[in-house]
């Protein structure tokens, strides 16, 4: 134990004592969250709309006084407008058709004359249709009720809700954007680190020769070996850590209600939920060391190590894309090791986690891990 | 006391490196193991530093084997080579105290020997230098400090001069011939001539990975009718190597 205590100490140590790697290590992973998170609402917009930039709206029984709004605004704002009759639009309401395209994040708008309101009708379950609808209310219908008030004529009351308030009372609303896209990268995130970590601990140091001056040591090179995995797992935490608190406290500032703003917008999480991935983190990241240490001692030369150490990062980006379109994990997914990972954070963001899942997830784990460096022990190369 | 015997190591099926070599040195002894690059020198250091282990054969130090006792012979073994890159940011002073708490070395004793070695070998105006910012010369000064931690009674150096200016060489090797008649055992490999007849009490040199002469310079010399010691180790080694 004192051993694995020395070895933890020292390379904790090595990552503190100069800047460029502890930037690398705390700062890095945040900083790519918060880029993904900046792109991956346009792509998902665009897989949902079929548009990046126009955002299709379809209008029921629109007053003149709309249709000439919109003419005199045409090119300054990014919507496309379809317009129908209520007769239409209850006849598509009976075929099914207007669930589907609110489901693929279509925008439906209501004018009703005698009550003067307009009911933004979208999917409420998707947080990006949710900052659609209100980026809509905003950008047009304040703007169009301007236009009214100059003329002196009655505006149109629309069903406006802020987000933040409703986010609140129905938190899935805005977990429901992040699940698609945090449990991925932030386990993408985990691997990368701890693969540069362990390019740095095992592979460069026994291309240098200094692991084998480590082994020289009255430490048995079991020791050495946990020592060194502990180290990047608890380093990874940490910058996982971070990341997390980064993710929150930017999804509390931000309150612009633009459809394309950072999601999650408003992200909320109960304690309990947060023990979750607070104990699902370090088990990945253990995971993903021992993978990694795996893949060290199993090759010889330097190159074919990184190169191979680099495979599952190209699973990863794959899985990025599944969980992009996936939302309800099945039971197995649960027991795939790293995967089971991203399964497990995802049903927390959509606050539908259950115990079985998250036991599933570590036993299998915990399981395949110790299994892995139990193989690991026995390869040639790990004492030499 | 090191004790080689009968030692064999293959990495392939179809080539021994290492064939059926036997030595032993005694204490207070520098031991030089002499021949051409490929010949096994190497291997067969990393074997008696229990780095590798042999394919067949037995090595004991002071009578333990790295099977029974790894620990234990750790704690009697210094080795180097030059091949060590130390972590390039750190510093010999960092890596002399993350290697004293690994060698269990109480704070006091590790502080006064660091001090000693370091004055000794000329590592205190560079002592907190990152090892990135240090010569060839003081990086393997370092190396060779930091092997030194815990007084190993047996010291194991594959080519200690290799790379090394002519006053660092000679400081080291100056510093090689202190341990030694300190009681120290060491083994270097080496294919300097210069280096071991100037240091070796006793030469082995290994062709092929076989040791084919073994002796003190002047029987070596002797026994071939040769000139010098460098015309004694080619016709040794014109007389063993087979080329294949």
């Amino acid at each position: 134990m004192r051993g694995i205590y020395i070895i933890i100490k020292w390379e904790i140590s090595r990552i503190y004592s100069n800047w460029r790697r502890a930037v690398a290590t705390f700062v890095v992973p945040a900083a790519v969250m918060m880029v993904a998170l900046c792109i991956f609402p346009y792509l998902i917009n665009y897989m949902l709309t079929g548009s990046l930039s126009e955002k299709p709206v379809t209008i029921i029984n629109a007053p003149d006084s709309f249709t000439e709004y919109v003419e005199s605004t045409e090119g300054t704002t990014v919507y496309s407008y379809k317009y129908i009759t209520e007769d239409e639009f209850s006849e598509l309401w009976d075929s099914g058709e207007i669930i589907k395209q609110l489901k693929s994040g279509s925008l439906y708008v209501m004018f009703r004359e005698n009550s003067h309101t307009a009911y933004v009708i979208c999917n409420g379950n998707s947080s990006i249709a949710g900052s659609k609808a209100d980026s809509f209310i905003e950008v047009v219908m304040d703007n169009y009720n301007d236009t009214l008030a100059s003329q002196g004529q009655t505006v149109y009351t629309t069903d406006s809700f802020n987000p933040v308030t409703k986010l609140l009372d129905y938190r899935s609303d805005a977990n429901f954007g992040a699940a698609r896209v945090i449990p991925p990268v932030l386990v993408l995130l985990i691997y990368y680190c701890i693969y540069s970590l362990t390019s740095d601990m095992f592979a460069s140091e026994r291309d240098r020769g200094f692991y084998d001056k480590l082994l020289m040591t009255p430490v048995s090179p079991k020791s050495i070996m946990l020592g060194k995995i502990l180290a990047s797992t608890i380093l990874v935490t940490g910058a996982s850590y971070i990341t997390f608190i980064f993710l929150f406290i930017s999804s509390w500032l931000n309150r612009s209600n633009s459809s394309t703003s950072l999601i999650p917008f408003g992200l909320f999480l109960l304690p309990d939920q947060l023990a979750v991935i607070a104990l699902v983190i370090p088990v990945t990241a253990f995971l993903c060391a021992v993978i990694c240490v795996n893949i060290v001692f199993s090759i010889r030369h330097m190159k074919d190590i990184i190169l191979n150490l680099q495979m599952p990062l190209i699973y990863l980006m794959a899985d990025l894309f599944y969980q992009i379109f996936s939302l309800n994990p099945g039971w197995l997914e649960f027991a795939i090791p790293v995967h089971g990972s991203i399964a497990v954070i995802k049903t927390v963001f959509l606050s539908e986690y259950k115990a079985w899942q998250l036991i599933c997830m570590l036993v299998a784990s915990l399981g395949f891990a110790l299994i892995l460096l139990n193989k690991t022990f026995k390869k040639e190369g790990y004492n030499r | 006391m090191i004790s080689v015997n009968d030692v064999h190591k293959s990495y392939t099926k179809n080539k021994e490196t290492i064939k059926g070599v036997s030595f032993e040195v005694k204490d207070g002894m520098i031991f030089g193991l002499l021949g051409p690059n490929g010949a096994g020198k190497t291997t067969l250091m990393q074997m008696i530093s229990t780095l590798l282990s042999p394919s067949s054969g037995s090595i004991t130090i002071d009578g333990l084997n790295a099977k029974d006792n790894l620990l234990d012979i750790h704690k009697r073994i210094g080795y180097l080579t030059t091949e060590v890159r130390l972590d390039p940011m750190s510093t010999p002073d960092k890596l002399w105290d993350f290697f004293g708490e690994l060698y269990a070395i109480p704070r006091e004793e590790s502080a006064s020997r660091k001090k000693e070695i370091f004055c000794k070998l000329g590592i205190m105006p560079f002592k907190d230098k990152r090892i990135n910012e240090l010569s060839t010369g003081m990086k393997q000064k370092a190396s060779i400090a930091i092997s030194l931690i815990h007084n190993p009674p047996v010291i194991i150096f594959d080519e200690p001069t290799n790379g090394l200016d002519i006053l660092t060489s000679k400081q080291v090797t100056d510093y090689l011939i202190e341990l030694k008649n300190e009681g120290h055992s060491i083994i270097l490999s080496t294919h300097i001539f210069s280096v071991a007849e100037s240091l070796c009490d006793e030469i082995a040199i290994l062709v092929d990975g076989k040791i084919v002469a073994q002796g003190d310079v002047d029987s070596l010399v002797k026994q071939t009718e040769a000139k010098n010691f460098e015309e004694a180790f080619f016709k040794i080694y014109v007389e063993h190597h087979v080329e294949e």
